[in-house]
């Protein structure tokens, strides 16, 4: 720790957004840098609701530091290998700059008075992001809906003891096509030197739909290059059901349900076959424009079968991706739910 | 504020006082009494951190230009967390 300055920010209230971009769903994160402002890397990843730590370890963190200051050694000489790490433009330079957001905070934290309530959250920005695409009446890109895609998405499971080390690969995914292997230690990957799960999470989230990515990876002492051929919509692999920004999504999308994919017993017990849409409503908001679905008829343990027509299976997360593309505020989408073996015909407004 | 409101949507918990009005407002007395108690345990715990970590000396506390111009002077890289208080 010594070898580092290090610095403690507690809150998003001003933050540079031009220097500070990250996945903002993260309730720790970590950005390595020099004094020029330059990103060495990011440290911080997560893909649970409940286990915050599942993805991140001591190991892993000290590893990381141990190879940003192998950069910090190597810096500026290799400044060209970090140009990709760097952060990209921002639209606002400011938390406070977002439509949603300007006037409700200060630049710093009121400590003689209301402290917690002065907290900006990071979470609040990508809230704000995605409500001025629905203020805008806008299609919702899909890397604004599926933000900081982890490396499962492609198939791939890093080691979150490690840096960037393959634990997984999903026979017939995107990982496995490339060629990777158990024990792969990823070394760069479009060029940019990898120092943890979260540098490549950064990568995947500023790569193009569809895109070919460049990875050298570690196997045994030889370096091998290997090229990950990712689909048009490869994003939408997601799983964002455990990020905290997701609750706004289902008040924009699914009026406060939360949804959940049936289980081989529902399905069976429903007699529905394992590639249609069955989704459990687990949970019916109860308040303001969370209840609208409540308001609109829908009950929890409801199954939804059909939306808009669509009758394919879908995950929630895939689902929230169809209606906000594609549905803008005021629309009223025909919803089909099983409710005590009965077809009953809801109409679910968008928000 | 906004995370703790999510947290307080909990499934079910308006149906049990569903007709019953006195445990209806017991039952939000109750709530308000929690809900002050969580966020003074907050406000403890955001009061208590800076305290602590001053205290430690190791981190720079919540302020960033403090810690470019150290990095500048002691040309070491810049650690920096951003940690929400829990």
């Amino acid at each position: 720790m010594d070898k580092f300055v290090c610095v403690r920010l507690i809150q998003a209230n001003a933050l540079d957004l031009t220097l500070f971009q990250f996945d903002y769903d993260l309730t720790f994160v970590a950005l390595f840098m020099n004094a020029d402002r330059t990103i060495y890397g990011r440290f911080g990843s997560r893909s649970d609701r409940k286990d915050a730590a599942r993805d991140i370890s001591m190991e892993g963190f000290g590893k990381a530091m141990a190879a940003a200051l192998d950069l910090h050694k190597h810096y500026p000489a290799n400044k060209a290998s970090l140009q990709a790490k760097q952060p990209r433009p921002a639209r606002f330079k400011a938390p406070e700059e977002f439509p949603s957001l300007a006037g409700k905070y200060k630049p710093a934290l009121d400590y003689e008075g209301k402290v917690v309530q002065s907290c900006l959250h990071c979470h609040q920005l990508r809230d704000a992001e995605r409500r001025l695409f629905r203020v805008e009446r806008k299609p919702m890109p899909d890397e604004v809906l599926y933000p900081y895609p982890m490396p499962d998405t492609l198939g791939l499971s890093l080691d979150p003891k490690e840096r960037a080390q393959v634990k997984s690969v999903v026979p017939g995914s995107a990982g496995q096509r490339a060629g990777f292997k158990v024990g792969d230690e990823l070394l760069t990957l479009q060029g940019q030197p990898v120092i943890s799960i979260a540098d490549v999470q950064w990568a995947l989230h500023n790569a193009g739909e569809p895109a070919t990515l460049h990875a050298q990876a570690l196997r045994g002492r030889k370096r091998i290059n290997l090229t990950l051929e990712l689909a048009k919509d490869w994003r939408r692999h997601s799983d964002i059901s455990w990020r905290t920004t997701t609750w706004d999504l289902r008040r924009m999308a699914a009026g406060g349900l939360v949804l959940e994919d049936a289980t081989a017993e529902e399905r069976r017990q429903a007699m529905l076959p394992v590639d249609a849409l069955a989704l459990c409503v687990k949970h019916v908001g109860e308040y303001g424009e969370h209840a609208v679905a409540k308001r609109a008829g829908f009950k929890k343990d409801d199954l939804v079968v059909s939306v808009d027509g669509q009758t394919r299976r879908l995950t929630e997360s895939e689902l929230f991706g169809y209606l906000l593309r594609n549905k803008m505020p005021g629309e009223k989408i025909p919803v089909t739910v099983l409710r005590g073996g009965e077809r009953v015909n809801l109409e679910l407004p968008m928000q | 504020m906004k995370t703790s409101a999510r947290a307080a949507a909990v499934p079910g918990a308006r149906n049990s006082f569903r007709g019953n009005p006195l445990a209806l407002c017991a039952g939000i007395l109750l709530l308000v009494s929690v809900s002050l108690q969580a966020a003074e345990d907050r406000k403890e715990r955001v009061l208590n951190d800076r305290k602590e970590v001053e205290a430690a000396g190791r981190w720079i506390y919540n302020d960033l230009p403090k810690g470019f111009a150290e990095a500048a002077r002691t040309r070491k890289p810049l650690l920096v967390v951003i940690r929400c208080i829990p």
